[in-house]
């Protein structure tokens, strides 16, 4: 179209950022169940296809990156939108972090072929389930924006999405629960040797992480909605 | 003196006919943008209904504003009947000349804001600064600024309804049937008030001056399409469910989409017929009565050939125009384009009672940004109100100019 003043109905009408962001919350849900597939390998001592699925998060990390810088890029000043557009970038920003640490702990893993002592094992599957299940409830959350945008922030949608973002609270604390229960584990386990020690404790602080950034897009996502 | 006559009515009537056509095929997706956006109708069905619509609204209702932009703008006592003729002549022929160079090269020309441009120009060089009613072009111009401010707060005080209404209630579907009939009311009553009141029409109807009974008339049309609104809204109830769980109430709502885009069609068939006609109603005028009267009837042979151009125009770019459109606007949904439909079309409908002539594109767009402000699309472009305000500082001196020249030269030429 010529730049100048002719006026055409369309011209007023922008392609939708939501779109964008759900867009990436599907890469969440796709990277944090590669992540999950790959811990379960790894703990049961299958380097070789473990090092295969920690490479496809990455890739995963990578992808959504760019869906990330292509919502950033275009978020111009004269752009309405019927969230605050601050809300709304800190929320795109805490759905990274998800993906980061989730890159971060596959990685770490694969530093060092660790052999993990079983109740550690155990305790590993169960964080890592247990912070799925957090993540997943952030993912539902975030789809509900689908309701909420066209009920333009009707009270349903809304307090449905409150009743999902307690849920977010809830399994994040039982993560950090788990998280504690067996860092404490490694520690306490003179068998293992100080530098797997040092591995596992990070990765355990990584997929802690992912919770808390998990719970942290769900709190964000309530402000952004709020009336 | 009869030969010169017909050829300059001839001329004029083409060259009308012409503008409408313009007309026609650039505003075409004004009326049914947001319909075929939100996928209530297809492109096909919509390009029928516009240019069927338009025609009715231009020939039923179009008189006033035709009036006003033949002369309402200017005070033509005095002038002799040949600088009348060859001044409307000039209007005529440099709002035609931008109305082909806008649609071919898209530039910022609004069509509306052309022929006042270009009529104003005429007055100035032929008499004067004392020549333009000023309190006219002012009321004009104040119309051009409320416009888009009345469809966005009408579009917004809408949509904020049907979200309380509707969207916060435990059971949207159930308060869609219910309250659907309501503004099926609302329209239609608009709709027969504006046909009947001082129209044409109404004055084959024999309401004359009349409101009272042309508003009782249209109460009793609006309650027959009100109850059947009801009866088909809950019919729907009837059928499958959507995929989704708001797609019943955007379901229940794409009928009445499809309605107020009809309603919006009308209303800019009202408005837009007196930008291609207005200066041929001049000349026919001058023409017939060697002086511009007081009192300006316009024939409805003349809003036909307004009408039918327009209707001409739709029909031949209004396809390919509507399904660009309508590939671009995907995030629209039929609540939406509802409230944008009833705004824009009960605004225009609003200025055309007033003979004021608006510009339906920028009314539109104001409807759209009240829906935006009310939270209801996920992303709004507001560089466009920097474009609208672009528009109405460029278009007048250019037309007024260009209006000028060619007056200049058809005076030389004739007189």
């Amino acid at each position: 179209m010529v730049e100048g003043a002719r006026v055409v109905v369309s011209d007023v009408y922008r392609k939708s950022p939501f779109a964008g962001l759900l867009e990436h919350a599907s890469k969440i849900h796709e990277c944090n169940q590669t992540l999950h597939n790959a811990i379960e390998l790894y703990c049961r001592g299958n380097f070789k296809e473990f090092e295969k699925r920690a490479k496809k998060v990455s890739e995963l990390e990578a992808e959504a990156d760019l869906i990330k810088a292509n919502i950033r890029a275009h978020l111009p000043k004269f752009i309405l939108m019927p969230v605050d557009k601050g809300d709304f970038l800190m929320l795109l920003r805490e759905m990274d972090s998800i993906l980061d640490y989730s890159e971060e702990a596959a990685v770490t893993l694969s530093y060092r072929n660790t052999s993990i002592p079983p109740a550690i094992k155990r305790d590993i599957l169960a964080h890592m389930h247990k912070v799925i299940k957090t993540v997943k409830q952030t993912e539902d959350s975030i789809a509900m924006l689908r309701d909420i945008l066209e009920t333009s922030f009707g009270k349903k949608p809304r307090d449905e999405l409150k009743k999902m973002i307690k849920k977010i609270h809830r399994y994040e604390w039982e993560a950090d629960q788990i998280h504690h229960r067996v860092s404490k584990r490694i520690f306490q386990d003179d068998d293992i040797d100080p530098v797997s020690t040092f591995q596992l404790i990070l990765v355990v602080d990584y997929i802690d992480n992912i919770a808390d950034h998990a719970e942290n897009a769900g709190d964000r996502l309530r402000a952004m909605v709020a009336k | 003196m009869m030969e010169t006559t017909f050829l300059i009515t001839l001329l004029a009537a083409i060259l009308g006919f012409y503008m409408a056509w313009g007309i026609g095929a650039n505003d075409v997706a004004n009326s049914m943008a947001t319909a075929v956006g939100a996928k209530a109708i297809t492109a096909r069905q919509a390009v029928l209904i516009a240019g069927i619509l338009t025609a009715v609204g231009a020939i039923f209702i179009g008189s006033h504003v035709t009036g006003t932009v033949s002369k309402g703008i200017l005070d033509v006592e005095g002038q002799s009947e040949n600088i009348l003729i060859i001044g409307f002549m000039s209007a005529l022929l440099s709002a035609a000349l931008w109305i082909t160079l806008a649609s071919y090269l898209a530039l910022p020309i609004s069509t509306t804001h052309s022929i006042v441009g270009a009529m104003i120009g005429f007055g100035l060089m032929a008499g004067g600064t004392a020549m333009v009613s000023w309190d006219v072009v002012g009321k004009i111009a104040l119309s051009w600024l409320l416009s888009p401010l009345c469809g966005a707060l009408i579009a917004f005080l809408l949509f904020k309804l049907i979200v309380k209404m509707i969207f916060d209630k435990d059971n949207p579907d159930e308060a869609a049937i219910r309250l659907g009939p309501l503004f099926v009311f609302l329209t239609f009553f608009i709709i027969a008030a504006s046909l009947l009141m001082k129209t044409n029409l109404g004055n084959k109807l024999g309401f004359g001056e009349e409101i009272l009974l042309p508003l009782v008339v249209s109460g009793m049309v609006a309650c027959v399409a009100g109850l059947v609104g009801f009866y088909i809204l809950r019919n729907i109830e009837k059928r499958a469910n959507g995929n989704g769980r708001y797609m019943r109430v955007e379901d229940l709502f794409r009928k009445l989409q499809v309605m107020t885009s009809c309603y919006v069609a009308i209303a800019i068939g009202a408005n837009d017929v007196a930008n291609a006609i207005g200066p041929f109603m001049g000349i026919i005028a001058v023409t017939e009565h060697g002086f511009m009267p007081a009192e300006v009837t316009v024939p409805s042979w003349v809003l036909a050939i307004g009408g039918f151009g327009i209707a001409f125009g739709i029909f031949s770019y209004g396809y390919r125009v509507m399904k660009t459109i309508g590939h671009e606007i995907t995030e629209l949904t039929n609540t939406r384009g509802f409230s944008v439909d009833f705004a824009a079309a009960t605004t225009v409908l609003m200025a055309s009672k007033l003979g004021m002539p608006v510009s339906t594109t920028h009314t539109v767009v104001g409807a759209v940004i009240g829906v935006g402000l009310a939270r209801g699309l996920a992303a709004i472009d507001l560089r466009v109100i920097k474009k609208i305000a672009a528009s109405w500082l460029l278009t007048l001196p250019i037309a007024g100019a260009t209006c000028v020249g060619i007056f200049l030269l058809l005076r030389w030429i004739f007189i």
